[in-house]
C-alpha cells in the first residue's frame, strides 16, 4: 500500500458508528460534500493534551461555517469505546466517530503505526481535508505544531 | 558515533552528563504510546548529526525512569530540557516542536561557546 495523499479518492471502505452493525462507507459519506477527517492512535488515550478532539469541538461551527459539511474523527478502536469516547466528549451533532477496528481504512491509505502499548496496530495521528471524495490536503502526525502528551492520569484508581 | 543516548536509570543519567564534558547535553522525555514524540525522531537525528561534535541528546522513556520523570517535573511529552557540564539551564520545550529545541541549541551554543 502506498500512503494517501493528495488529488488521491478517498478509498471505498467501510467505518462503523456506534456499533459493528451500522456501517458508514467513506467514499459515500464524502461524495459531493467537504469533509474533515481526523484521526488518532486511540479512543481515551491520555492527552494528547494540547489538540486534538477537543480542539475539534472548538473549533466544529467555525469549520462547519467555512464550508465544512462534516467532521470524521476515525480510530482503530471498536465501534462501542470509539462511541464512548465520543459521548465523553459530547461530540453528537458536531463530530461524526467512526470506528475502524480491523484497521482496514488505516491500512487502505497506508496510514497505521505499530503501538504495542496500545495493543498492536493503530492508526497514525493525522488530518485530512476531502472535497468531494478526493483528497485535498493530509497532514500526518505534524511536528512543529505543539502537540504533546499529558501525562497526568486522571483514571488512576487509589 | 552516534551522540544519542538512551537512559536506563538515574545513575546511568548522572554518567552521560559528565561524559557529555564540555558538550550541550539534550534531554528529551517521552513515552512510546505519545505520537508527537515520534513525529520528532526523525527530526532530532538530523538535529543530532548537524551538531553532532557540539551536542549530546539522551533520552528518556517516561514509563521506564520514572524517578527522572518525577525528579523534573515532566508533565507533558515529549519535553526538552537542556543541561551543559552538568548544570540544568532555563530552556524548556514541552511540546513536539524540533524548531524550538533547535533554537535553543543554537542559542545556548552561542553562549556557551564563547
Amino acid at each position: 500500500m502506498v500512503q494517501i495523499k493528495a488529488r488521491d479518492k478517498i478509498p471505498s471502505v467501510d467505518l462503523f458508528e456506534d456499533s459493528p452493525a451500522n456501517k458508514i462507507n467513506i467514499a459515500d459519506l464524502c461524495a459531493g460534500k467537504k469533509v474533515v477527517l481526523f484521526a488518532v492512535p486511540g479512543a481515551f488515550t491520555p492527552g494528547c493534551s494540547k489538540t486534538h478532539l477537543p480542539s475539534y469541538i472548538q473549533k466544529e461551527s467555525e469549520l462547519k461555517s467555512s464550508g465544512i459539511n462534516e467532521i470524521v474523527c476515525v480510530s482503530v478502536n471498536d465501534p462501542f469505546v470509539h462511541a464512548a469516547w465520543g459521548n465523553q466528549f459530547n461530540t453528537k451533532g458536531k463530530i461524526r466517530m467512526l470506528a475502524d477496528p480491523n484497521a482496514n481504512f488505516s491500512k487502505a491509505v497506508d496510514l497505521t503505526i505499530d503501538l504495542p502499548p496500545l495493543g498492536g496496530l493503530r492508526s497514525k495521528r493525522y488530518s485530512m481535508v476531502i472535497e468531494n471524495g478526493i483528497v485535498k490536503e493530509l497532514n500526518v502526525e505534524p511536528d512543529g505544531t505543539g502537540l504533546s502528551c499529558s501525562l497526568a492520569d486522571k483514571l488512576k484508581l487509589k | 558515533m552516534s551522540n544519542i543516548f538512551h537512559i536506563e536509570d538515574e545513575k546511568d543519567f548522572q554518567q552521560q552528563l559528565a561524559n557529555a564534558g564540555e558538550k550541550l547535553v539534550v534531554v528529551d522525555f517521552f513515552a512510546m504510546w505519545c505520537g508527537p514524540c515520534q513525529s520528532v525522531n526523525p527530526k532530532l537525528e538530523i538535529i543530532a548529526e548537524k551538531y553532532s561534535e557540539k551536542i549530546v541528546i539522551l533520552k528518556i522513556d517516561t514509563d521506564k525512569c520514572r524517578p527522572l520523570k518525577l525528579k523534573y517535573g515532566i508533565r507533558y511529552v515529549p519535553t526538552f530540557i537542556f543541561f551543559w557540564n552538568g548544570e540544568r539551564l532555563d530552556g524548556i520545550v514541552d511540546e513536539a516542536n524540533s524548531r524550538k529545541v533547535e533554537n535553543y541549541i543554537e542559542k545556548y551554543l552561542a553562549t556557551t561557546h564563547n
